[in-house]
């Protein structure tokens, strides 16, 4: 008992010790609460953004995917053409079909100065001049049918050609091609527009002595087909994440508090919680979904596809020269790349921050591809006309255009295009912020934000290029290989206290670099990832 | 008829009045002591309920008020844990930091001032686990248990007095002295909560008190010759 009075005494007295602080205390608690209210205004607004961030893409991607049969709609709209009979002033191509555009609402006029092929080699030693007038003379109807299918390229030939081999040109070809009237130089090749149809002229007239048996992929047939006059090699190249109050469970037993202490806020062990925050976890995450392209980091809008043919040529040349009948090349503008599909696959460590809050980093790997339609492949020497060199040409669908006669368009129109995919291999870093939203232990609302650098181990994806009134080429060189991902995600999380513990939620990712280096012809582009990712960890040991 | 009525009722009135006169002059100063008890203390109960509705709807002058109604109590206990009145006042804010951050905790059930009390003793223990000068005095070493004795002092010295004897005991005894004699936890609880064995608790509080208790024998027996001189 007089042991229990000691403590009595002792306890009745300190309960009457009352010390004031200084109001220094007092500041120091508002600033920090203070402090913590921005913190989670700051939170929140990453949420708000994020939520809104997936619901728009989520928009706009159903949306651009509804709108893009529009969009090829409205082209072949305004490649609709009018029907004149054609004037050839070229010495050696004769009867080259002339456009006009209806919408461009400009005639052309018959009979007036014809245009020699000058205007054209100069568009071509300089793809940025542009030409001011846009006039073309009306075609027939077998080529407005071509017209209309003119965004869709046709194959030419997988094989790849090396400068190299150009040199190594037979001087049989080379004599070919002086006769064909083409004007290279060996230090900075330019062909003009009109030898280049000269050139393709050549297997035009093969084409059309064999229209349907145009196989669009066999490289053989096409060669047989004479096109291998300029063919130089066909090598077959294939592409490829404390203080938690310590308000421990243990509850202050003073007398008060005796009777105030049923709560259940009463804290756990402090000691335990703190080795299981410091736990890495180790796991699996896979994610998949649908890759889109956009021509702005945050336009979620999309590439501007729709960009009437008129315009395109007027940029980049290739329209028939007003007024003169002069019928110069058109240039095929660049199929549309349709968004395709991705997946990740990777390894990640997490480790808890605070309570609910977690960092993650990985090593994975990303597959992205996205599909466009080009032509037949082209055994044609053809320089490009932004890259110094273009190993692997792709006409696109202006294999056609480049054929001058309508005999031949109409053979170019049995075409069927070739769908070609471009894919992209991807190593990413991905560095995450995860925190739980919710209170709830069984199920976890997880919101995750981070980065993602990576790097662009390989593609296959074709480049285009107004050279020979649009090709398409191989060339790795033209893409940005370091990339910078932002990611933001929401995640379902369960199996908290058992031995695994998985999460499962959709994933917005934008890649904040362009596609490729050099955007000269074709719109920039960046990748918009939009899909859901699944993480499995394996918890070291059951609570 | 009807002035008998009204009559009766005037008297009826007047027997009223002066009955309640003088059921209120009788009963009034008991009534007022036992209501003014009761009223107080639901008002206290009421105070600190909008008082932490108002905290958690943000209200900054609610959030100092709650502050001032508890400051001085709690640095009380912090005072008691720590060795300087600066480190006090650290372990205070801290507390109190998260005595806001976590308000929507306090279920209203119990009194506020006991949860607020559990958060600066954790607050505080967390502390001298953190810093290094603590840790090094925090030496748990198992012991042999001391017999307590029981020639206890009569505890005569000031509150303020007794918080200092305290805080000059080393760092060990200290904590498990707060703990087990103030806050009221077992050995048990106290062997959870430091990571050492209860027996390990039981001995070092033993020797706490011990040496609590020759130092408050030495300071009450000069006290009591000051305050026996003086009587």
């Amino acid at each position: 008992m007089r042991e229990n009075e000691f403590e009595r005494n002792v306890q009745e007295q300190m309960e009457e010790l009352r010390i004031r602080p200084s109001d220094e205390t007092w500041e120091r608690v508002e600033k920090e609460l203070r402090e913590k209210k921005k913190r989670r205004a700051v939170v929140l607004f990453f949420i708000m953004a994020g939520l809104l961030l997936l619901g728009y893409s989520g928009y706009t991607f159903l949306t651009n995917s509804s709108n893009q049969p529009v969009a090829q709609n409205e082209i072949k709209k305004s490649s609709t053409l009018t029907t004149q009979p054609s004037v050839n002033t070229s010495t050696t191509t004769t009867n080259i079909p002339v456009t006009t555009n209806n919408n461009s609402a400009v005639a052309e006029t018959p009979g007036t100065t014809p245009n020699t092929n000058q205007p054209d080699q100069n568009r071509n030693a300089n793809p940025s001049l542009k030409q001011e007038t846009v006039k073309g003379n009306p075609i027939s109807p077998e080529q407005a049918n071509q017209e209309k299918n003119r965004h869709l390229p046709v194959i030419v030939n997988p094989g790849k050609l090396e400068r190299v081999a150009i040199v190594k040109e037979n001087a049989a070809d080379r004599k070919q091609i002086k006769n064909a009237g083409i004007v290279q130089k060996e230090n900075n090749p330019v062909i003009s527009n009109s030898d280049e149809t000269a050139i393709v002229n050549k297997p035009l007239d093969q084409t059309v002595k064999s229209p349907v048996q145009q196989p669009v992929e066999k490289k053989d047939d096409i060669i047989s087909n004479g096109i291998a006059s300029t063919t130089i090699s066909n090598n077959k190249e294939q592409m490829a994440a404390d203080s938690a109050i310590v308000i421990d469970s243990t509850v202050a037993k003073t007398d008060v508090n005796k009777t105030a202490a049923p709560a259940t806020e009463e804290p756990k062990p402090a000691i335990a919680k703190n080795m299981n925050k410091s736990k890495i976890k180790f796991g699996v995450e896979v994610s998949g979904g649908f890759i889109s392209s956009q021509d702005k980091v945050f336009g979620f809008n999309g590439t501007n596809e729709a960009k009437s043919l008129m315009d395109f040529q007027s940029s980049y040349g290739g329209v028939n020269t007003p007024g003169t009948g002069t019928n110069a090349p058109r240039i095929t503008p660049p199929s549309p790349v349709k968004g395709g599909n991705f997946w990740k696959i990777g390894l990640v460590a997490e480790k808890p921050i605070t309570k609910r809050s977690s960092l993650s980093a990985g090593l994975r790997y990303t597959y992205a591809d996205e599909s466009l339609q080009v032509g037949a492949i082209t055994n044609t020497v053809v320089y490009s006309n932004s890259y110094s060199f273009a190993p692997n040409f792709f006409t696109a669908s202006g294999v056609r255009n480049a054929f001058s006669s309508s005999t031949a368009a109409q053979s170019a129109a049995s075409r069927t295009p070739v769908k070609y995919t471009n894919r992209y291999n991807f190593i990413e870093i991905p560095m995450l912020f995860q925190t739980q939203l919710n209170k709830g232990k069984k199920m976890g609302v997880l919101w995750n934000a981070g980065i993602a650098p990576g790097f662009l181990i390989g593609t296959n994806a074709l480049v285009y290029d107004t050279a020979s009134r649009g090709v398409y080429y191989k060339n790795d060189n033209a893409f940005t290989k370091f990339h910078f991902n932002m990611q933001t995600g929401f995640a379902l999380q369960f199996g908290n206290n058992k031995k695994i513990q998985w999460s499962l939620g959709p994933t917005l990712s934008l890649d904040m670099s362009r596609l490729m280096k050099e955007d000269v012809f074709t719109d920039k582009r960046y990748f918009l990832y939009t899909g859901f990712t699944g993480r499995v960890f394996l918890n070291s040991r059951k609570k | 008829m009807l002035r008998y009525l009204l009559n009766r009722d005037k008297r009826f009135k007047k027997k009223d009045l002066k009955g309640g006169f003088a059921a209120l002059f009788l009963f009034k100063p008991a009534a007022t002591i036992l209501l003014n008890k009761l009223s107080r203390q639901y008002q206290d109960l009421m105070d600190d309920q909008k008082l932490v509705r108002d905290c958690l709807k943000g209200k900054l002058q609610a959030q100092r008020e709650l502050y001032e109604r508890y400051s001085e109590k709690m640095l009380g206990v912090c005072y008691r844990y720590t060795r300087s009145m600066r480190d006090a006042e650290d372990v205070l804010q801290e507390g109190f930091v998260k005595v806001f951050h976590h308000l929507g905790q306090y279920k209203q059930e119990g009194e506020l001032g006991a949860w607020i009390r559990r958060i600066m003793v954790n607050t505080a223990l967390n502390f001298l686990k953190r810093h290094r000068k603590y840790q090094e005095e925090m030496f748990f070493t198992e012991e042999y248990l001391h017999p307590v004795t029981n020639d206890d002092p009569i505890v005569r010295i000031q509150a303020k007095e007794l918080a200092d004897l305290i805080r000059q005991l080393p760092q060990g005894y200290q904590v498990i002295f707060n703990l087990h004699a103030v806050e009221g936890y077992t050995h048990v609880e106290i062997g959870e909560m430091l990571g050492i064995s209860d027996g390990t608790s039981r001995s070092q509080y033993a020797r706490a008190r011990n040496l609590l208790i020759t130092w408050i024998e030495k300071h009450s027996s000069t006290n009591k010759q000051e305050r026996y001189a003086g009587k």
